[in-house]
């Protein structure tokens, strides 16, 4: 029986072994990079995360959580800099923080806003965190009735979620989920021992390795993207001005806001949870969420602080949520825990209600949680200190930077196993993803398609075993059936609201 | 301004794609497996997958509107990404568009870089690739790009092969072995 006083042992220990010199200096490292790749506007942490997946074979779950929590904790606070400063935002959750923090920046106030976008990313981060910490026994409570059939549909459902929540076309949504999950049964099947779609290439008898994949579809097809636009982002310097008293402000807006705070983090942890939405939706629904909700909507977009306040607030508390689908059901809640999601399938560590049931899964769960509540807080006073600094980071031209990152990512594939045939899979796939971007088939859902769709198969059969083969096993047992109907549910959703907006207008 | 080939829609990737779940269907059906129920999941993802697939190659070709009916945001947030969009365009409209040349000198140096490791191994292709990519792809005067290169190549086999002590692919030439 999962119990409180058991997440409290694990807690202590966890903080004994966050203090370790090795895990402190990942926690460092994790940190650096983090602000870095916030600073640099179209590279988002997702790419740091696929440069350091290799790193993760040689070091300890606890080791590599510490990495890159405080990568996640860390790349936002540095995207608020560039946003402020330059006007583009550094990761896309930062992308609704420019509409009036630019414009706060032109009227001379951008360290009044970078003071009250920090003050707002940590507490809301924190605010994320405790949620996950709340929710995290419930929903373990909840999974402890789970089996195959369940868990089958479990993954069903989440991959409809994510292709729903995607913007964009849902039949392109369904069809890079499909081709993610025909790739993930090429090779050895482990249940029926059969060894499939292989056409005689002993390479792909063990199946298409993830890493390639995930580095090619992740970081290289985004440095082809980089190299066609080229140049640095930041063309133009704006000139700040700002004084102590102004970020002294900064922390008074915040408490002034404390409403809007609270409704933004709010906003961004359920957007958290939601399998594969991205932190630019949570910052984009909050923004809007603030302008309908503010005394001034008609200051948003000429320098309102409240703009600043609401989406700052959700992309932080976002984190926190993400990582509980992640963790609890083994469904990442966004791109970067796509890659999380990876890295515990490299570390042996297992998602899911066996992840809570063993002390070292414990250990590492509330690692994520004390690393990301401490690098949260820790880069938001880093940046208030050398917000002017850091925003150099921008102006560096992508050409150094392409060659640095495409090396890393072809030498890290060789790294995982010593297979010279991972680094041309990952630069096939690298041209793969290239294509979908460009042909708008959301690369997201084929990522998680690829890692969902062995464990998809896994619980199909196990399902079927448990049955003698029946069907009906999705339809009598209540979960079960309950989550079928979510999916079915799911799919008709966009057409249901299409229908009601019809419907809408036309009274209009 | 000038469309460029870059920019458009790729029909052909649709159907290239298509033609991959058309295979693992026909690979499923034809292929003697152990037990068949190795084909039941392959059969009920690429079945449905095919279907789509091919209504979005038709409606890509013959009729747009088709597609644009599933388009969808459940979320609501298609207002803001229109912002956003328009901000976008404001800041790209000054910068040069990329054109089909840079695109193609792309997947040449990285198939090109890709073949050099095969051949040569890491050493040698980390330093001529970082090279021929500045060479292509910036200004940098032959000097900055060797210095660059040898920066790069240091960098990697510090982290890689001293620190993680991970020994680099020597390429095909030198002894590499390659095992397909």
């Amino acid at each position: 029986m999962f119990e409180f006083s058991t997440l409290l042992a694990a807690a202590s220990e966890t903080l004994g072994q966050i203090m370790q010199p090795v895990n402190l200096l990942a926690i460092v490292g994790g940190f650096i990079g983090g602000l870095f790749i916030g600073l640099l506007p179209a590279l988002g942490p997702s790419t740091l995360l696929v440069m350091l997946l290799p790193l993760v074979f040689k070091m300890e779950p606890v080791t590599a959580m510490c990495l890159f929590a405080a990568v996640m904790g860390s790349a936002t606070q540095g995207g608020a800099v560039t946003s402020i400063l330059l006007g583009i935002p550094g990761t896309g959750s930062n992308v609704a923080t420019v509409f009036d923090g630019y414009p706060m920046c032109k009227k001379g106030q951008a360290a009044r806003a970078i003071a009250t976008a920090q003050v707002c990313s940590a507490f809301g981060g924190l605010f994320g965190v405790i949620c996950l910490v709340l929710l995290l026994p419930v929903v373990v409570m909840l999974l402890m009735s789970f089996a195959a059939p369940e868990f089958f549909m479990l993954i069903m459902a989440g991959l409809v979620c994510i292709v729903i929540a995607a913007r964009g076309n849902m039949l392109k949504g369904l069809a890079s989920a499909a081709i993610g999950i025909l790739f993930s049964f090429i090779g050895f099947n482990s249940i029926t021992a059969d060894i499939r779609f292989t056409a005689g290439i002993l390479y792909l008898w063990d199946g298409i390795e993830l890493i390639p994949v995930i580095i090619g579809i992740f970081a290289l097809s985004e440095v082809m993207m980089l190299t066609l636009r080229g140049g640095t982002v930041a063309e133009t310097k704006e000139t700040v001005k700002g004084t102590w008293s102004h970020t002294l402000e900064g922390f008074r807006e915040v408490l002034k806001h404390k409403l809007l705070w609270l409704r933004s983090s709010i906003i961004g942890v359920i957007i958290g949870i939601i399998p594969g939405i991205g932190g630019s939706v949570a910052s984009l629904l909050s923004y809007t969420a603030a302008m309908q909700t503010s005394k001034h909507p008609e200051n948003f977009g000429k320098g309102e602080i409240e703009g600043v306040i609401g989406p700052e607030a959700a992309n932080n508390a976002k984190e926190g949520g993400a990582v509980l689908p992640t963790l609890a059901f083994g469904l990442p809640g966004s791109v970067e825990m796509t890659v999380w999601l990876a890295a515990f399938t490299i570390l042996g560590v297992e998602v899911g209600p066996v992840l809570f049931l063993q002390k070292s899964g414990l250990v590492v769960a509330m690692t994520i949680i004390f690393v990301l509540a401490i690098a949260n807080v820790v880069s938001s006073a880093v940046v208030l200190l050398l917000s002017r600094q850091l925003s150099r980071v921008a102006y560096i031209n992508y050409y150094y930077l392409v060659p640095v990152i495409v090396t890393a990512c072809l030498v890290g594939s060789f790294a995982t196993r010593s297979e010279i045939l991972d680094v041309v899979m990952a630069v096939l796939f690298g041209f793969f993803g290239y294509a979908l971007r460009k042909a708008g088939f959301p690369i997201v859902t084929f990522i998680i398609g690829f890692i969902l769709g062995a464990k998809a198969e896994h619980g199909f059969l196990q399902a079927l075993m448990i049955s003698w083969g029946s069907y009906s096993i999705f339809v009598t047992r209540p979960i079960s059936l309950a989550l079928l109907i979510i999916v079915i549910f799911l799919l008709a959703l966009p057409f249901i609201r299409k229908r009601g907006s019809q419907k809408r207008s036309q009274r209009i | 301004m000038k469309e460029v080939s870059v920019r458009r829609k790729f029909p052909v990737f649709t159907l290239l794609m298509f033609i991959f779940v058309v295979v693992i269907i026909l690979a499923s059906l034809l292929t003697d497996f152990k037990k068949t129920t190795s084909i039941i999941m392959p059969l009920l993802v690429a079945i449905p997958g095919a279907l789509i697939l091919l209504f979005i190659l038709v409606s890509e070709t013959l009729f747009p509107q088709w597609l644009k009916y599933f388009d969808v945001d459940v979320l609501g947030v298609s207002r803001a990404d229109e912002v956003v969009a328009s901000r976008e365009v404001k800041r790209q409209e000054s910068k040069p568009q990329a054109s089909s040349r840079t695109l193609w000198s792309l997947v040449i140096w990285f198939i090109g870089f890709s073949l050099v490791i095969l051949l040569i191994g890491f050493h040698i292709a980390i330093v001529s690739g970082t090279v021929a990519y500045c060479r292509l792809f910036s200004r940098l005067s032959w000097k900055k790009c060797v210095i660059f290169g040898v920066a790069v190549w240091a960098a990697t086999f510090l982290s890689f092969g001293i620190i993680l002590r991970l020994e680099l692919f020597p390429g095909i030439v030198f002894g590499g072995r390659l095992i397909l």
